[in-house]
């Protein structure tokens, strides 16, 4: 009778963290064109790629480029402002995946003010791992980490440039370059939860064992 | 144990009422009103001049796109993009059109002229270098007729390819004497007006006299309007965006 009783209350326990983690990995995680407070509070700047930039882009993904300086390059201007701290760069891919398998997309580059003559270069890459289907659609969200800037720069003009440095299996329809400024989701509920719960499945595991 | 995930459970709690608290609550409608992307269609698609590029000189409006894009503040976008069309159309359309589409040209040019008259503010149509007016301002000088007509001519400008006369630079086509010598008579010294660009001071005379000119022009034999019109446009600027 309190081995049936220990057994049930064992089972519902472990429905309910299945119940969590799957409700989690459905709510976190699907590709969608980024909203208002997910990289930011407002959309500061924006620009969607003209066709011959797009056949550039497209011309690379089939002939890689074999010198560096050859590579497409997209970018975008905002003035700066410090009390509008942080800000991040998002690109939007749009296009098919001309065949199966996984689709790869890598950028580099970075943020540059008016009054500076380089930057220091980051990599912007979405995390895609998903199998696409022969002319599957494809939606990738690449973004920057979020930067600030100095009181001293208020009103200075920033460009950010991201050069295409790895493109594979993908057919661009369009890209869209964006400047969000301000607090985005990085710090949501869904966030502090995530974290809650890869910190609590490794207690849980080390108590059982101890416990034992 | 129990005490363990209870103050996670606690720290957890502190961090999002943090995050919740300091979060700014966003005005409704915030992306539709702040979409850089629209903002920036809609401006390119009030300029009347431009839009035959879009639809039969795609190079050269993805040209314009592009430094529309290159704009950080919105409200720089149609000083910048009327610039860079305004190079653009003095190309086409002094360089570039064939005889037939100079005439059609004029002829929308005149009526640009007549319409800024009749509104009492003709020097930034008569000369559009000088006049430090917005393509906004210069459409609301301008009935929809004319802008229509403008953008017609244009469009024939853009879509034929006809025979071009040969005309020295330097040296005034034989027809333009009957021009000179009716702005002569009609306006004896003051004819010269046509050359003083902004520094003349009588404007409105200055308009008539360009007026004048452009209807001399239209009004010679076909075969002779050909060469005098491809002449004129080179030394006076017709075009003014809007």
């Amino acid at each position: 009778m309190i081995k049936n009783l220990f057994l049930k209350q064992t089972s519902l326990k472990f429905l309910a963290v299945v119940f969590i983690l799957v409700g989690l990995v459905a709510c976190g995680k699907t590709t969608h064109e980024p909203k208002v407070g997910e990289y930011g509070e407002a959309l500061v700047n924006s620009v969607r790629l003209t066709s011959s930039e797009l056949e550039q882009l497209n011309q690379a993904v089939i002939n890689k480029p074999k010198d560096t300086f050859d590579r497409p390059s997209v970018a975008i201007g905002f003035l700066g402002e410090s009390n509008k701290n942080p800000y991040r760069f998002v690109i939007v891919a749009k296009g098919i995946a001309p065949n199966e398998g996984e689709v790869n997309l890598k950028w580099i580059g970075g943020v540059q003010s008016e009054a500076s003559n380089g930057y220091q270069p980051q990599i912007f890459q979405s995390d895609d791992k998903h199998k696409y289907e022969m002319n599957e659609p494809v939606l990738l969200i690449a973004s920057s980490d979020p930067f600030s800037i100095s009181e001293q720069s208020n009103g200075v003009h920033y460009d950010v440039h991201a050069e295409l440095m790895e493109a594979s299996n993908i057919q661009f329809q369009s890209v869209e370059v964006q400047i969000w400024q301000g607090k985005g989701s990085l710090y949501s509920w869904t966030y502090y939860l995530k974290f809650l719960v890869i910190l609590m499945i490794p207690i849980f595991a080390i108590y059982r064992l101890v416990s034992r | 144990m129990k005490v363990v995930f209870i103050v996670i459970g606690f720290i957890f709690i502190i961090f999002f009422m943090l995050n919740r608290c300091s979060h700014q609550e966003l005005p409704a409608n915030t992306q539709d009103s702040n979409n850089p992307i629209a903002q920036r269609q809609d401006i390119l698609d009030q300029i009347v001049l431009l839009q035959p590029l879009k639809q039969y000189a795609s190079k050269d409006y993805e040209s314009i796109q592009q430094t529309a894009n290159g704009v950080v503040n919105v409200n720089e976008i149609e000083a910048s993009v009327s610039s860079t069309l305004w190079w653009k159309l003095r190309e086409i359309i002094e360089k570039k059109a064939d005889d037939e589409g100079q005439r059609l040209w004029a002829n929308a040019y005149l009526q640009q002229l007549y319409d800024a008259k009749r509104k009492g503010d003709c020097f930034p149509i008569s000369f559009p270098l000088y006049s430090k007016t917005s393509p906004q301002q210069r459409r609301a000088l301008l009935s929809q007729n004319t802008q229509q007509q403008s953008s017609e001519a244009l469009t024939y400008i853009l879509t034929h390819n006809g025979k071009r006369s040969v005309v020295d630079r330097m040296q005034a086509p034989e027809a333009w004497s009957q021009v000179a010598d009716k702005l002569r008579q009609d306006y004896g010294a003051e004819a010269d007006l046509i050359n003083s660009g902004e520094t003349a001071e009588d404007k409105n005379k200055q308009c008539e006299v360009v007026v004048r000119t452009f209807e001399y022009i239209l009004s010679l034999p076909q075969e002779q309007q050909g060469p005098v019109i491809r002449w004129f446009l080179d030394k006076h600027i017709s075009i003014g965006i809007f």
